[in-house]
């Protein structure tokens, strides 16, 4: 018998909440007495995740021209809401360390993953985002519904794989029709869980079919166009075979022409290696 | 000599002069055929233009590919696999093969040495 998304993130109490630090660090942005201090304080207390965010604030991903030596010179710099998007990427791939995942090669999930987010946040860039962290999150997570599936259904995972690797079909399509729902919605439901905004759900639930986000249209065309490109980029698949179909909807949306250069995709092979370097 | 900026550099260009650090070192000298690990040493070192051998007027010289077109055609079926699915009458995604193709190609050249 086949889960539903909400069985398959209560059969998970190990991931059904969000990585604690993080919840810490929300309850901080929550509070209007609190301030920058504070964030550094709740930040410092977990030395794993200060080392990780200033590795990632000093690498190429920034290009600072000085080096940044503390959480609080890093929130100044870097921006809070900033650095809070990238405590939470930080936390979460730290949080399924200790998830046992025999059926998938966690470095090259999270390998795709990062090159996903990594790319979101290159398009982000490019476009002009305020804030391009929040891009580099949602694109970071938009596959975190397989590891949900993997813990929780395993049996029903590993068929899916095994099928799409087999040239059935696009893993996501086989995942709905071997169980009713895909790894987006998966995903989309684990972060509904945590509470996480929208404007990173919808991305994550949508990042295969963009043409029916309609709230985040651009951020979920963004996260789709990403996946692809780190796909074709050859970063490690993280379980899909094949390259996806790219969406004209969602390529007309990041309205994308100049984004067709060498360029592109020199920069983000700078990041991507800057990020695993850095955090993974 | 036309002077580019940093986005602008593609794989293959000849450096026309010395770039140098922030300490007026040269970190890369003129005359260097530029590879990705010399853009991401701009990158890192934040020199924002460097000037190119060529002709002011667009035509750059590129540095033919190292890879030779015979090792492109010949792992050309094996990304066209991975690439079977996707629609590659869309420009692009036709870019981003040409770039997996490469990719593929030097993964593969690299796993033999």
């Amino acid at each position: 018998m086949t889960p539903s998304v909400t069985e398959l993130v209560e059969s998970c109490p190990a991931v059904a909440s969000p990585p604690s630090v993080y919840i810490r660090i929300s309850e901080v942005m929550g509070d209007p007495y609190s301030s920058a201090a504070d964030f550094g304080t709740v930040v410092s207390e977990d030395p794993g995740l200060t080392a990780r965010l200033l590795r990632l604030v000093n690498s190429a991903f920034y290009n600072l021209p000085t080096e940044i030596d503390s959480v609080t010179r890093a929130l100044a710099v870097v921006g809070t809401e900033q650095l809070y998007d990238l405590a939470l990427a930080t936390s979460v791939m730290t949080m399924f360390d200790d998830v046992p995942c025999e059926l998938v090669d966690m470095e090259s999930f999270w390998r795709h993953s990062l090159a996903t987010g990594v790319a979101c946040r290159v398009l982000a860039t490019r476009r002009g985002e305020p804030n391009v962290e929040r891009l580099f999150v949602a694109g970071l997570l938009h596959d975190i519904g397989r590891l949900l599936m993997l813990l929780g259904n395993p049996e029903g995972a590993k068929e899916a794989l095994e099928s799409a690797r087999s040239g059935r079909d696009l893993l996501y399509r086989v995942e709905d029709q071997l169980m009713g729902y895909n790894h987006a919605d998966a995903g989309a439901a684990l972060l509904k869980a945590w509470h996480l905004p929208e404007i990173l759900r919808e991305p994550v639930a949508k990042h295969h079919e963009p043409r029916t986000a309609h709230r985040f249209m651009s951020e979920t065309a963004m996260v789709h166009v990403a996946d692809i490109t780190a796909h074709g980029m050859l970063m490690a698949g993280g379980g899909e075979p094949f390259v996806p179909p790219l969406s004209d909807a969602a390529w007309m949306r990041i309205d994308g022409a100049d984004l067709i250069s060498p360029s592109t995709f020199v920069d983000i092979d700078i990041q991507y290696t800057a990020a695993v370097q850095s955090i993974l | 000599m036309p002077v580019l900026r940093l986005e602008q550099l593609q794989v293959g260009m000849e450096l026309a002069d010395d770039v140098p650090d922030r300490n007026g070192q040269p970190l890369v000298r003129r005359g260097t055929v530029l590879s990705e690990k010399d853009l991401r040493r701009f990158k890192m070192w934040g020199v924002s233009e460097v000037e190119i051998v060529g002709s002011d007027d667009n035509e750059i010289k590129v540095a033919p590919l190292v890879i030779e077109p015979a090792l492109l055609e010949r792992y050309r079926p094996e990304v066209r696999e991975i690439f079977q699915r996707a629609n590659l009458e869309h420009p692009f995604m036709a870019q981003l093969f040409q770039e997996s193709l490469i990719r593929y190609v030097r993964q593969r050249m690299g796993d033999k040495t």
